[in-house]
Formats: C-alpha cells, sequence, structure tokens
C-alpha cells in the first residue's frame, strides 16, 4: 500500500499512490494511514485522485483513518473520480467528510 | 453449474485476492470496444459487494470456496448471474440493504455494513436461490 504525505499551506496531505482501495487492502490502507497521521495536529487532506475504484470496504478503511485521527478533526478528501465519489454518495458519507473537487481547492476557502 | 457461453465468464475461489483479480479481469474485458458503452463502474462496483460477502459470509472458514460469475449485456442491461458453494442466506433471504445511520460523534460513526445498501442502490431484479443440489443462485441486473 504505497501512501505519501507532505505539509503543504498548514495541512497534512495524504496521497494514495494505489488504484484500488478495496477488501483485500482495507487493513494495510488503515495501518499506513496511522503511521502517515499520528504526527498530525491541523488540517489532514487525503488525496485520491489516483485511486479510480473503492468499495464498501475501502469506505470503511477511510472512515476507520479518519476516527484514528482522534477528536473532531474530520478527515478531508479531494480527487474523487466518479466512481469513487458514487459510493461515497449513495451511502450518504458525503455528509461526512469535506470533500474537494481537487488538492487545489481545498487550499481556496 | 457453468455458462461458460457467457459475455463475461469468470470462475475464482473465494478469497479477497481472488475476488480483486476477477474485478480487474472484469475491468480489461469492458474496457474491450465492443462494451465501450456500457456501465463498468457500477457493474464493477456491485460485483464486488457481492463477491465480497459471498467471501465473508457464505464461505468463511473454507478453503475450497468456488465462485462462477457470468454476465450478458442485453438490451443495454447486464444481466448477471453469481454461484458460489457457500452455505445459505440466514433465513434463505436476502438482507435488507437499509444504509446504516450516520448520526452521532465521527467516533460512532459506522465502518460496515454499507455491502447491500449499495447493491440494492444500483441493481435491479435481484433474485436470489438455495438450490437443492448445494450451491447459491444469485440474480440481478444492471441498466446502463
Amino acid at each position: 500500500m504505497n501512501l505519501s504525505s507532505k505539509t503543504e499551506g498548514g495541512a497534512l496531505v495524504v496521497s494514495v499512490h494505489e488504484t484500488r482501495i478495496d477488501a483485500s487492502v482495507a487493513i494495510q490502507f488503515k495501518d499506513r494511514m496511522r503511521e502517515e497521521t499520528e504526527q498530525a495536529t491541523g488540517r489532514v487532506i487525503l488525496d485520491l485522485s489516483e485511486v479510480d475504484f473503492i468499495d464498501s470496504s475501502g469506505l470503511g478503511a477511510i472512515v476507520a483513518a479518519m476516527k484514528q485521527l482522534g477528536g473532531e478533526n474530520r478527515l478531508e478528501l479531494s480527487g474523487l473520480n466518479e466512481n469513487v465519489d458514487k459510493v461515497f454518495r449513495l451511502t450518504r458519507m458525503d455528509t461526512v467528510f469535506r470533500i474537494h473537487e481537487t488538492l487545489d481547492e481545498a487550499f481556496v476557502e | 453449474m457453468t455458462n461458460s457461453q457467457a459475455d463475461i465468464h469468470i470462475e475464482l475461489k473465494g478469497t479477497p485476492q481472488e475476488v480483486r483479480n476477477a474485478l480487474e479481469t472484469l475491468r480489461q474485458k469492458l474496457t474491450a470496444e465492443e462494451f465501450a458503452a456500457c456501465n463498468a463502474g457500477v457493474l464493477e462496483l456491485v460485483l464486488a459487494e457481492v463477491l465480497n460477502n459471498v467471501v465473508e459470509h457464505a464461505l468463511a472458514g473454507r478453503n475450497d470456496g468456488q465462485i462462477v460469475i457470468s454476465c450478458n449485456y442485453i438490451n443495454q442491461c447486464w444481466q448477471v448471474e453469481v454461484r458460489d458453494n457457500g452455505v445459505e442466506m440466514p433465513g434463505n433471504e436476502l438482507p435488507s440493504g437499509i444504509m446504516p445511520d450516520l448520526g452521532g460523534d465521527i467516533a460512532d460513526l459506522p465502518e460496515g455494513g454499507f455491502g447491500w445498501g449499495l447493491v440494492r442502490s444500483l441493481a435491479q431484479d435481484i433474485d436470489y436461490r438455495r438450490r437443492s443440489s448445494g450451491y447459491n443462485q444469485l440474480k440481478f441486473s444492471v441498466p446502463d
């Protein structure tokens, strides 16, 4: 599970360099997210622009990753393609996460 | 229990890795020119949820699990059949597919229970039968 992170504009941006977050990698994703975000104190943005498929297990792992942040820090998401966006909308998880169309847009307030 | 004349026919063992491989095979077949206009993303998502459910429940704890998928594209609609040699659905009925409630604190958010809600949101004419020769047969359609 290839993730990388960088600090940008006061936020931690975690990028997923995989095409799929599904049942076969959900646990690895959750573990890698814990490693990438354990020092985070402010905004955390998960950039999914390289991901073209998630299933409900992948969705669950992203929810778990938000819980790992602790407190009231909501995970933000960017770069959802049409299929990925559909999973968030149908489950109403689009009401839980702050979703930005692109990573650039996450920094335009 | 096979129908190898289907437009798309895939056989797999009941493991998460085999499910991923099967879906990647499906995606490759769906990018072929004859299916270029089809609703590939939705078909892939519905099949992912159905197959994950089979692996996690019907075939839980088994190492001899077998799954057969056939998909036929008829009148702008995918007609799909999934068979597995696992245990039958509890109560011989499909799950209700009611999406979990998202109210309350972040710490209380559900991390699962969305699979059948997605299937019921995206698929139509869902029909489940337990066959007397000992396998599950699920049929559904996915319109374009």
